[in-house]
């Protein structure tokens, strides 16, 4: 059991104006979520494509620049728990409860990791920011 | 290839790609050895999404697309600005962002396809050449489907099914309407563009008329028996505009045979009407480009093979959004960038010798019915043991009935915030 908590940035930020309105739905800012051990597996070879359709609602890093929560600060365990959470129906949410009930464990695996993987790249590293200085 | 290496390499790939061509576009596979040209004709959902996604993914191909105009007025977001609660101006978007990724974008229009020398034409006289070509040019009018309806007729009662001009002739002339007067909308029969769209409108029409002319009304004549999102759709009435809209369908006479748009008369099988407003939304077809390749084979709509949009009639040619069948999927905006990433996927690893990955789609269509209550339907898609785009059991479906305000609110600020969203996605 683990304890995740939405990334401040969010919270504090464009979004504050809508968050405290939706309550419950959306932002969860203290969520406890079982989280799962699925592996890779049949999911694994989906989830590539499934992750760019992301990008139409939460932006291509993760940000919108309209009311959609930002994502872009999860990391791979969080947003794993997120949208396990939305699945199973622990966490409420206005639509991700409905898109989340496609995917397995091991699909939620690989999406988490290939969006924050990509969202990563986008931001650079702390290694690479240096490397460009 | 499987998929982790395919997903997988990204590091290695981007460093292969030079910082800089990759700077700001972040590929997941970047297809740097990729070389050709790839022409997208149409600049609306489907193809501006195709030419920056291409270009993300393999910045070594030649991407040319072309819009017919300098600007893109989305359909989306236009029942708002009939509402009268946003303006035209923002729905409109420019390419700038789609050169700046380094796509050609060039204004003409598209108007014979030479696919047997892998050639297109364009009216300012241009001839572009392609290894891939993709279509994503939407939709057109069937003209005369309606008796009496054509391009003059659409002057008096408009369509608004494209946005743009359309949009403000139908605005202003609710806008000019008396109070008390009688709006007739008609909505076709299935498949047509958007299909919780009409009854968006009826909704902000409503908005519009409860607001200002309060002792109107608005009659849907139907030609078909229900709708999308019905439910929602009328429980949202009964709560927000009791008594305003009236909606027939086919079964109770809604199916409208023919207009006369210089008395402003409706027909339909059993009645005539004369509103002060009519807005026909007329049946639909794929834009008749596809026709100088044959692609639709004399059908409303083209076939493609679902995992490439590669047409099934004429190789080397993709086309998606509104103006194919695409399984299960509803013709949106959404779906048609859905379909454009997938398309983008399949034509770089073509390009390159590689086997396209394998598909998935999310579609999620937001309608409002006033600007601060919003529904939505919701489907994530694969392919099925045919190759035929499905929805995964057991997800999507539409919003809760008897939602809080809250939840209706909440989903009105989620559906601007998926406008700005898919736009900025699309032409950055
Ligand atoms: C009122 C209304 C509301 C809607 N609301 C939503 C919504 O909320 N969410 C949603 O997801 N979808 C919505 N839609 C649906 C959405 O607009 C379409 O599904 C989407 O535009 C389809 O994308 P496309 O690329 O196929 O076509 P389009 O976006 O229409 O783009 C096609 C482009 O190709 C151009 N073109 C055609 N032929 C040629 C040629 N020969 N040469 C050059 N250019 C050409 C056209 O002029 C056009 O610019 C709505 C539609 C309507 C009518």
């Amino acid at each position: 059991m683990k304890t995740y908590r939405w990334p401040s940035k969010t919270a504090a930020g464009r979004n504050s104006v809508i968050l405290p309105r939706i309550g419950n739905w959306l932002a969860p800012l203290l969520v406890s979520v079982a989280m799962s051990a699925g592996g890779a597996g049949a999911g694994e070879s989906w989830t590539g494509l499934l992750a760019e359709m992301c990008a139409a609602c939460h932006g291509q890093t993760g940000k919108s620049p309209g009311s959609v929560p930002d994502i872009s600060e999860l990391d791979a365990q969080a947003m794993q728990a997120f949208l396990t959470g939305f699945r199973d129906g622990d966490i409420e949410a206005t639509v991700m409860d409905r898109i989340a009930k496609a995917l397995s464990d091991s699909d939620i695996k690989a999406l988490s990791r290939i969006l924050t993987e990509n969202w990563q790249l986008l931001h650079g590293t702390p290694d690479e920011e240096n490397d460009n200085q | 290839m499987t998929t982790s290496e395919y997903f997988g390499t990204r590091r290695d790939l981007l460093k292969l790609a030079g910082a800089t061509a990759v700077a700001g576009t972040l590929a997941d596979h970047v297809f740097a050895e990729a070389r050709g040209s790839v022409v997208v004709v149409g600049g609306g959902f489907g193809g501006a999404t195709c030419s920056r996604y291409i270009r993300r993914l393999a910045p070594g191909l030649d991407v040319t697309l072309v819009a017919r105009s300098k600007n893109f007025v989305t359909c989306p977001f236009s029942n708002m600005v009939i509402g009268g609660i946003r303006e035209l101006a923002s729905v409109t978007h420019g390419y700038d962002g789609l050169r700046r990724a380094g796509v050609t974008v060039v204004h003409d229009e598209a108007v014979a396809i030479d696919a047997g020398n892998n050639g297109i034409q364009l009216s300012g006289g241009d001839r572009l050449s392609y290894d891939r070509l993709v279509l994503s040019p939407g939709i057109d009018i069937k003209w005369a489907a309606i008796d009496g309806y054509d391009e003059e007729a659409a002057q008096r009662m408009p369509h608004a099914w494209i946005a743009g001009s359309q949009t403000r002739l139908l605005r202003d002339q609710l806008g000019a309407m008396e109070d008390g007067g009688l709006v007739v909308m008609a909505a076709p029969a299935n498949p047509f563009r958007c299909p919780p769209g009409p009854y968006e409108r009826a909704s902000l029409i409503a908005s519009y008329l409860h607001q200002h002319k309060p002792r109107s009304k608005l009659l849907i004549l139907d030609s078909k028996d229900g709708f999308s999102k019905q439910g929602l759709f009328r429980e949202g009435w009964e709560r927000l505009y009791p008594g305003l809209i009236e909606w027939v369908g086919f079964s109770e006479g809604g199916n409208v045979v023919a207009v006369e748009p210089d008395t402003m008369t409706v027909h339909t099988d059993f009645d005539t009407f004369r509103p002060d407003v009519a807005n026909i939304i007329p049946p639909q077809r794929s834009a008749r480009l596809v026709d100088t390749a044959d692609l639709a084979e004399g059908d409303d709509w083209c076939s493609v093979d679902q995992r490439t949009f590669e047409s099934r009639v004429v190789p080397n040619i993709h086309v998606l959004g509104d103006a194919i069948i695409a399984g299960a999927m509803p013709k949106s905006g959404f779906s048609a960038n859905s379909q454009a990433k997938v398309c983008a996927h399949a034509i770089v690893s073509l390009l390159a010798g590689e086997d396209p990955p394998e598909p998935a789609f999310i579609n999620t269509c937001y309608s409002l019915l006033k600007g601060d209550y919003g529904i939505s339907v919701a489907a994530v898609y694969r392919l099925d043991e045919n190759g035929e785009i499905a929805s995964i059991p057991g997800s999507g479906g539409v919003s809760p009935s008897n939602a809080t305000d809250e939840f209706r609110q909440a989903e009105a600020e989620f559906a601007k915030g998926w406008y700005a969203s898919i736009t900025a996605d699309m032409f950055g």
